[in-house]
C-alpha cells in the first residue's frame, strides 16, 4: 500500500481513490455450508453480482480484498480461517454471511461450532438469515461499498494496528495441529 | 558428488540418525522422494471443506488419506435437546442440497414410531416435493463436477433450473433451500393454486434442455476422455463400503429403495432406475442425469395421482413417540439414507443416529484413488458424488 | 430391477434367519430377537459378535452384502449397545444385529468387524470418537475422525453435558428436553443480561445490557406481576395499528394494577418500582398519541388524494 496508509489524503482525491476501491472487489468465497450454495446463486446468472462490481473468482487469498465467509465454522476450521484472512493483503475486508457465521445459528449450542466468525477475524458487515438470499448479500456488498466510499484509509489502518485482531478469549488454537 | 548419499541429497541438513517421513525410492541419481500432498480443507477442486492427503510418487498416487471432520456440528447431539418439531428445521441442514429428502425420513420415522396416518395428499405431495429436490440436487452435481473439470459454462445453465424450480418451491414452502415443508403427520400447508401447472410446464422445460447437458458434457470428447475409464469402482467392494446412490447403480446394481423398499406411495407407479456398466467416473455422472430423467417422469406420474384431500392430521399437544425403535431408510438424492429412531417415550429422541450416504461414499474414495494420476484425482473427487456436511454431520 | 425383485421368494423370514444363525453359532449367540416396526432385531452375544457378522455376510441363504450403518446407544446404568444394520441387495432383507459392550459404562470395549465389512472401519472409528468405545482389532481408531483432536471428552454419551446450554438458557419460552417434577414442560421468561455467551466479551456486554436495562423484580400480591401486565398491554397496543379505546384502558389498568400492587409493598424498591411502571405507562400513552396523531394524519393525506371529501377541503 506504500504510503497510502500513512497520509490522510486530500478530500477530492480520497472520494475518487475510494470510488477506484469500491468498485473492483475482489471476493474469495469462503464457502463453508449452505450458504455457500447461496453464494454461488449470486454469482450466477439470476442475480449476478459482477454487476456491481464484484469479482468471484480470486485464485486464491492472496489476491482478494473481499472474504465472504458463507457457513458453519467448527472449532476444527476455525485455526484455518484465520490463517485464510491472515494471508489477505490489506486493507481487507469480511462479510459474515448467514447466521452460523454470525454468532452460531440453530447450532448455537453444538459442542463443536464455534459461536461466530468473529471470534477468529474482525467482520465489517453481517448478513442475518439460514440462508440469506442471493439479495441479502448484494444488499451487503452495497453496505460495505458505501462504508467503503466514506472512510479514510488511514484511520482505518491505525485502527487496525491498535487493536489486533483477534479476541483472546476465543480459546481457538493459534496454529493448525498437523495430522 | 559421489561423497553424498541420496538421503542428504534429497533432504540436505539432516542428520544420519533424524527421522524424516519421506521414503526414497531408486537407486543412485535417479533417486526421487515421495511428496505428501494435501489437499484441502480449502480448495476449490474439493468443493466444500474437505481435506485429502496424497502420497505422490512422482505423478502417481500411492495412498489417499481423507480428513474429514471440518464441518462436524453435532446433529446427533442437538437432536437430544430438542424435540420432534425442532429436529425438523435441524435437520434439513447437513445435506444442504437436499433438504427436504432428508425431513423426510425424521418424518417417517417418527410416524412410525406414532402410528400415525398420513393422508393420501400429503403423501403425494412429499412425493413431488421429494422429487424436485431431487432434480435440484443432481442439477448442482451437474454443474459442479464439469466445473471441476475445467467447464465453466454448465455450471450457469444448471443455475438457470435451479433458479425456476427453487422459485416454485418457494412459493410452497416459503425457503429456497432449507424448506422445512414437512411435519409430523403430513405436510405444514396445502400447495399454492397453480403450483401444479407450473410443475407440469417445469418437467417439460427441465427435460428439453436436459438434452442440451448430455450433449453438451457426455458428448464431449475432453469429457469422455477425462472420465472414461477413471476410477472403476467394483460392485462387492460399492457394497462392503455401503456405497449407495448413483455410485452404486453406476456399477451396474440398480439397488434403489423407492424400488427395493417402497415407501410413501412409490410401490404404486413405476420408478425407473439408471444403471452404468464399468462403474467409472462417466457412468457415475451418467447415473446422475439418468436420475433427473427419472425423477421427472415420476413427477409426471405423480401429477396423474394427485387428488384433493387434507395434507396433515391434527396432532396431539405434545408429539411424544412411544418407546421403541426404528430404523427408517429412504433414497436421498446422493444414495440411501438411514435413521435410526429409538425413543424412550419423552419429548426428545433417546437417540437419533443419522446414516448419511456421503459418510459411505466417500470412505471408497481411497480404494479409487491408489494408483491414478493427479488430473484423474479430481475427476474421482467430483464423481463421487458428496456434501461435505452430510458427511460430517 | 425385476431381478433384484425376482429373487425376493428366496428371503428367509426372521424367525428361520434365527434358527439359521442359532445353528451355525450355538445356542448361546442369540441371546435375543424382536421384530418392531416392521425391523427386525437380533441381540447377540458379545463373544460372538464377529463371527456373526461374518455368517450373515457369507451364507449364502443370508448374503447380507450391502453394510448399512454402525453405531452405539448409551444405555444408561448398563453401558453401552452397539448396533449394526445388514441389508441384501439379493434378498432384499434387512437385519438389526446388536449386542452389549462389555466393560460397562468405565472401559466399553467391543470387537470390531472392519476386516468383515470395509464400510465399518469409519464407523467405528466414529463410535470411538463419539462414545468412547475401543474397538478391539481395529487397524487405528485415532485421530478422532469428526471433533478436533484434542476434544476432551465423549459427546454423545449421556453424561457429557452441552457446556453452552449451562451458561446460556434455551432462547424460547419452552425448554423442549426437560420437565419439572409434574413432568409440565419448563417456561421460562428470558431477561436481557441473563443469558451471557461463553466468552469473556459476551459477559461484559451482558453486564452493560443489565445495566442499560434495570429490571424490576417481580413482585407479587395477587399472583400477577408488574411486568407481565404491562407487557400485556404492550402486546394489545403493538398489534394493530388501529388504536381503540380499550387499549388504553388496558393500558391504564396495567398501571393502576401496578401502583396497587406497589403499594403493598413498602421501601424504596416499592417506590422505584410504582415510578417504573408510571413512566412505562406514561411513555405508552405518548406513543399511542403519537400513532393516533400519524393515523390521522394519514387519513387526512388519503382523503386529500382521492378528493373525496370536499367539504373538509372547503373548510380549509
Amino acid at each position: 500500500m506504500g504510503v497510502m496508509d500513512q497520509i490522510e489524503l486530500p478530500t477530492p482525491i480520497k472520494y475518487v481513490f475510494n470510488w477506484g476501491r469500491k468498485y473492483s472487489l475482489w471476493c474469495f468465497n469462503f464457502g463453508l455450508a449452505c450458504c455457500a450454495i447461496e453464494f454461488i446463486a449470486a454469482s450466477a446468472a439470476r442475480h449476478d453480482f459482477i454487476r456491481h462490481g464484484v469479482i468471484p473468482f480470486a485464485h486464491g487469498p492472496r489476491q482478494a480484498d473481499l472474504l465472504v465467509v458463507s457457513g458453519t465454522l467448527t472449532d476444527k476450521m476455525a485455526p484455518a480461517v484465520k490463517r485464510l484472512y491472515e494471508q489477505m493483503p490489506e486493507p481487507k475486508y469480511v462479510i459474515s454471511f448467514g447466521s452460523c457465521a454470525n454468532c452460531g445459528g440453530p447450532y448455537w449450542d453444538s459442542y463443536s461450532v464455534t459461536k461466530g466468525v468473529d471470534q477468529v477475524i474482525p467482520v465489517d458487515v453481517y448478513v442475518p438469515g439460514c440462508p440469506p438470499r442471493p439479495e441479502a448479500l448484494l444488499e451487503s456488498i452495497m453496505r460495505l461499498q458505501d462504508l467503503i466510499q466514506g472512510e479514510s484509509l488511514k484511520e482505518r489502518m491505525e485502527r487496525r494496528r491498535r487493536d489486533p485482531i483477534t479476541l483472546a478469549a476465543a480459546g481457538v488454537p493459534e496454529r493448525e495441529s498437523t495430522t | 558428488m559421489s561423497e553424498l548419499s541420496t538421503r542428504e541429497r534429497i533432504h540436505p541438513g539432516t542428520a544420519p540418525g533424524e527421522d524424516y517421513h519421506l521414503e526414497i525410492v531408486g537407486e543412485g541419481d535417479f533417486a526421487t522422494a515421495d511428496m505428501t500432498l494435501s489437499i484441502g480443507p480449502a480448495h476449490p477442486a474439493t468443493h466444500g471443506v474437505f481435506r485429502i492427503v496424497l502420497e505422490m510418487d512422482g505423478e502417481r498416487v500411492r495412498s489417499a488419506r481423507p480428513v474429514i471432520g471440518y464441518m462436524h456440528r453435532g446433529f446427533e447431539k442437538l437432536a437430544e435437546y430438542r424435540d420432534y418439531r425442532q429436529i425438523m428445521a435441524l435437520v434439513n441442514r447437513h445435506d444442504w442440497l437436499s433438504g427436504f429428502s432428508n425431513e423426510l425420513g425424521v418424518a417417517l420415522a417418527v410416524e412410525q414410531l406414532m402410528e400415525f396416518e398420513v393422508p393420501d395428499r400429503a403423501q403425494w405431495i412429499r412425493m413431488l416435493m421429494a422429487e424436485w429436490n431431487r432434480v435440484l440436487n443432481h442439477l448442482m452435481f451437474v454443474g459442479s463436477f464439469a466445473l471441476e473439470l475445467g467447464a465453466i459454462t454448465p455450471m450457469f445453465y444448471a443455475f438457470r433450473e435451479r433458479e425456476d424450480i427453487q422459485h416454485m418451491m418457494e412459493a410452497a414452502t416459503g425457503g429456497r433451500l432449507h424448506f422445512t415443508y414437512n411435519q409430523v403427520g403430513g405436510v405444514k400447508i396445502d400447495l399454492p393454486k397453480g403450483f401444479l401447472r407450473t410443475s407440469a410446464e417445469l418437467t417439460t422445460i427441465t427435460r428439453k434442455r436436459l438434452v442440451d447437458y448430455r450433449d453438451l458434457i457426455l458428448g464431449n470428447e475432453i469429457f469422455q476422455a477425462r472420465t472414461k475409464g477413471v476410477g472403476a469402482l467394483p460392485t462387492d467392494v460399492a457394497l462392503s463400503f455401503g456405497v449407495t446412490g448413483p455410485t452404486l447403480q453406476a456399477t451396474g446394481l440398480p439397488e434403489d429403495s423407492r424400488v427395493t423398499e417402497p415407501y410413501l406411495k412409490y410401490g404404486e407407479i413405476d420408478v425407473p432406475v439408471p444403471v452404468g456398466e464399468n462403474g467409472d467416473a462417466f457412468d457415475r455422472f451418467f447415473c446422475l442425469l439418468g436420475r433427473i430423467e427419472a425423477s421427472l417422469d415420476i413427477i409426471d406420474q405423480v401429477l396423474d395421482h394427485i387428488g384433493p384431500g387434507p395434507v396433515n392430521s391434527k396432532l396431539p399437544k405434545m408429539v411424544k413417540a412411544p418407546e421403541g425403535a426404528t430404523y427408517v431408510r429412504t433414497e436421498n438424492p446422493l444414495g440411501q439414507l438411514g435413521y435410526w429412531l429409538e425413543s424412550d417415550g419423552g419429548r426428545t429422541p433417546w437417540r437419533l443416529k443419522m446414516r448419511t450416504p456421503s459418510f459411505s461414499n466417500v470412505q471408497a474414495i481411497p480404494y479409487l484413488l491408489e494408483g491414478v494420476l493427479v488430473p484423474d484425482a479430481v475427476a474421482v473427487l467430483g464423481s463421487v458424488f458428496f456434501v461435505v456436511g452430510d458427511i460430517d454431520r | 430391477m425385476s431381478g433384484v425383485l425376482a429373487r425376493r421368494d428366496r428371503a428367509l423370514t426372521p424367525e428361520e434367519t434365527e434358527e439359521l444363525l442359532r445353528d451355525r453359532l450355538g445356542e448361546a449367540a442369540v441371546v435375543g430377537s424382536v421384530v418392531e416396526y416392521g425391523v427386525f432385531t437380533l441381540r447377540i452375544a458379545q463373544e460372538h459378535w464377529l463371527e456373526a457378522a461374518r455368517r450373515c455376510r457369507d451364507e449364502p441363504l443370508l448374503a447380507y452384502d450391502l453394510f448399512d450403518n454402525l453405531f452405539a446407544v448409551d444405555m444408561r446404568e448398563e453401558g453401552f449397545d452397539v448396533v449394526t444394520v445388514l441389508y441384501s441387495t439379493s434378498t432384499g432383507n434387512r437385519l438389526v444385529l446388536r449386542t452389549r459392550c462389555a466393560g460397562g459404562r468405565e472401559a466399553p470395549t467391543c470387537p470390531s468387524i472392519s476386516d468383515v465389512y470395509r464400510g465399518a472401519n469409519w464407523m467405528e472409528r466414529e463410535t470411538w470418537d463419539m462414545f468412547g468405545i475401543e474397538f478391539e482389532g481395529h487397524p487405528g481408531l485415532a485421530p478422532r475422525i469428526l471433533t478436533v483432536e484434542n476434544f476432551e471428552g465423549w459427546p454423545l454419551r449421556k453424561d457429557f453435558h452441552l457446556v453452552s446450554r449451562g451458561v446460556k438458557p434455551w432462547p424460547g419460552v419452552k425448554e423442549p428436553a426437560e420437565l419439572d417434577e409434574d413432568g409440565n414442560v419448563i417456561e421460562r421468561v428470558p431477561r436481557i443480561g441473563d443469558a451471557p455467551g461463553p466468552y469473556e466479551l459476551d459477559k461484559v456486554i451482558a453486564e452493560q445490557a443489565k445495566l442499560a436495562n434495570p429490571v424490576p423484580e417481580p413482585v407479587t400480591a395477587e399472583g400477577g406481576n408488574v411486568e407481565e401486565l404491562a407487557q400485556d398491554a404492550d402486546l394489545a397496543s403493538d398489534s394493530g395499528q388501529v388504536l381503540t379505546s380499550a387499549d388504553e384502558q388496558a393500558a391504564e389498568e396495567a398501571e393502576a394494577q401496578a401502583s396497587d400492587v406497589a403499594a403493598d409493598v413498602a421501601g424504596a424498591q416499592a417506590q422505584d418500582l410504582e415510578q417504573t411502571a408510571k413512566d412505562k405507562a406514561e411513555q405508552r400513552r405518548r406513543e399511542q398519541a403519537e400513532a393516533r396523531r400519524r393515523k390521522a394524519e394519514e387519513r387526512a393525506a388519503d382523503a386529500d388524494d382521492a378528493g373525496a371529501a370536499p367539504d373538509q377541503e372547503g373548510n380549509a
